[in-house]
């Protein structure tokens, strides 16, 4: 069956990463190191007021926000799709993905799995860690908050999904787009990965509600805290699928037009 | 068949001229108005100096890139819109890309390729035990492919390339840095597959030897344009170089005055003649002028020919 042949491309893509097993060292030390810090000055700044809410959130409600973040953040982020798409371009790789009888953006999600599954392991390595550290966490309010958590979940990987495959596209027109990339990282980091966007001032709010990343991030994290009632929930559900539409839209229409332009480097 | 008409392809070379914003762009052309025919089971050399165009025709005849005129078919596809139907009749080898997984062994690959081709399982079997017997596989069968050598890497890229039974095999200086007895085995085994399964070969190549060895048929590219479509034989005939004569003479020498690059070396006389310039007569002259008592004659090497054509092409 083709569709096996997608979760073999993953399945390698996964072993060959593993050969580079190294990396796994930098990535749990920047991971705890940030974990620390943020819980650490969360921690500071609760104990200052004698842990009554901040802004209606509780100390408990911040800390489970900040390590489930660590699961969606890694869950849903789709960033090794327009960066694996540059590197086949540039080392003119892209060639030998064309020659196959397959979808070479298929070729690039399931290689971008691959990576993701690479550092989803330690991920959840360091998540049971802290939770045991810090002395468990909110769990969803029902079964049914949970199931609808995982829903969003999925969802907003499509919407990361669609978002870097317009980035990878750029690819065809300018080679280089890791500058690119770079740029939009800053918009990433109010998708509330980095803050919870209830702590923002509200005219930066009315831009990240704008965006398609909160939707992707906050949205789902939002959900698992119980913040919002069934009707949000399914308008919820309704903002992210029209964000999936109208990127894969977008992307189709650029990848459609880019790949007339390919050139082959290296020979 | 594959056939292809007034193709043509331009890249965009950015100039660095204008200074540092304004860059200027140039249009080059890589292909310009190629047409030839390939009849299933030839087997064609495709030579042409760096840059000629030559990976440029082959990554428009896989579906690669798109042309900017003329048209490419192949079993009647365009390789480029129906490029998945295409590439399923088709193997590829870059001799300067892997398309193995660099860091699995040989047998991960195949087995993806056989979903991603979707080969059914008694096929794969046979077809793989085949491939493993002809190319030599075994001894390197559980290996990382990172650890191979260029030859057997080479070996493991070609049973990539053929696992699937390809009608087409395009084949992109396969040979390059290879030494004298692994080119020789390639050669070999390209012939082999040539015959026993009668799959049409175009081999672009920089090795000379490799299309004299196993090409009945030769095209050369320069400056994206095709100079030449023919035998290798005629290939020599239309570009007449030198070749050289050494005789082995027994007493003083009796030499025509319009004998080129007379050399002496004690009872040793070389000379160049080129046979194509009527100066048969002039070798028949020597001989029966003069007691010799050994001859040999050194064909031009085939190099020699194709710069005379690639200067010549320059020249037009």
């Amino acid at each position: 069956m083709k569709l096996y042949a997608y979760f073999l491309m993953a399945y390698f893509s996964l072993k060959e990463s593993l050969t580079y097993w190294k990396d796994y060292i930098s990535f749990i030390i920047f991971s705890v190191l940030g974990l620390v810090l943020q819980i650490s000055a969360w921690y500071a700044l609760y104990s200052s007021v004698d842990f009554a809410p901040v802004m209606g959130r509780s100390y408990e409600t911040m800390i489970t926000y900040y390590l489930i973040m660590q699961i969606v953040r890694n869950f849903t982020s789709a960033d090794g799709i327009a960066g694996t798409l540059e590197q086949r371009m540039s080392t003119g790789e892209i060639a030998t993905d064309m020659l196959r009888p397959a979808a070479p953006r298929g070729i690039l999600i399931a290689r971008a799995w691959g990576e993701k599954l690479y550092y989803f392991i330690p991920s959840i390595l360091i998540f049971v860690g802290s939770v045991l550290v810090v002395g468990g966490i909110q769990l969803p309010a029902s079964p049914g908050v949970f199931a609808a958590f995982c829903v969003s979940l999925c969802l907003g990987y499509l919407i990361n999904l669609m978002f870097d495959l317009v980035m990878a596209t750029f690819a065809f027109w300018f080679i280089e787009v890791n500058t690119l990339r770079w740029f939009v990282t800053f918009f990433v980091a109010l998708s509330g990965t980095a803050v919870p966007l209830w702590l923002l001032p509200s005219w930066l709010q009315a831009i990240c509600r704008a965006l398609p990343f909160q939707a992707a991030a906050y949205v789902p994290m939002q959900i698992y805290l119980g913040s919002t009632n069934p009707a949000e929930i399914l308008r919820a559900f309704g903002t992210q699928i029209f964000w999936i539409i109208g990127l894969f839209l977008v992307q189709e229409w650029l990848w459609r037009r880019g790949k007339r332009r390919i050139v082959v480097l290296g020979g | 068949m594959i056939e292809v008409e007034n193709l043509c392809k331009d890249y965009l070379v950015k100039g660095s001229k204008d200074g540092l914003f304004s860059r200027g762009k140039q249009k080059k052309r890589a292909v310009s108005n190629i047409n030839f025919t390939i009849h299933p089971g030839e087997l064609v050399g495709y030579i042409g100096p760096n840059g000629a165009g030559k990976s440029t025709t082959i990554k428009m005849l896989t579906g690669i890139l798109l042309p900017d005129g003329g048209s490419v078919r192949i079993d009647g596809l365009d390789p480029f819109r129906q490029r998945k139907q295409n590439c399923r009749n088709m193997g590829v080898l870059f001799g300067q890309r892997s398309q193995l997984w660099w860091h699995l062994r040989l047998d991960d690959t195949y087995r993806l390729l056989k979903h991603l081709y979707e080969i059914p399982d008694e096929q794969y079997k046979a077809r793989l035990s085949v491939l493993r017997e002809i190319l030599e596989l075994d001894e390197f069968w559980t290996q990382p492919v990172r650890q191979l050598s260029l030859g057997q890497r080479m070996r493991g890229e070609l049973a990539a390339a053929l696992l699937h039974s390809p009608s087409y095999l395009y084949l992109d200086e396969p040979t390059v840095g290879m030494d004298v007895l692994v080119k020789e085995r390639i050669r070999e085994l390209l012939g082999e597959i040539n015959r026993r399964d009668g799959v049409t070969i175009l081999l672009t190549t920089h090795d000379l030897e490799d299309v004299e060895r196993l090409c009945s048929r030769v095209m050369v590219i320069n400056h994206g344009n095709l100079l030449y479509d023919g035998t290798m034989a005629e290939l020599r005939h239309r570009c007449p170089a030198d070749s050289s004569v050494t005789i082995d003479i027994d007493g003083e020498p009796i030499l025509p005055d319009s004998l080129r690059s007379v050399k002496r070396e004690g009872s040793r006389v070389s000379f160049h003649f080129s046979r194509h310039m009527g100066e048969g007569e002039l070798l028949a002259k020597v001989i029966s002028q003069n007691h010799v008592r050994d001859i040999s004659i050194t064909e031009p090497p085939i190099e020699e020919v194709v710069r005379d054509l690639y200067e010549g092409g320059e020249n037009a």
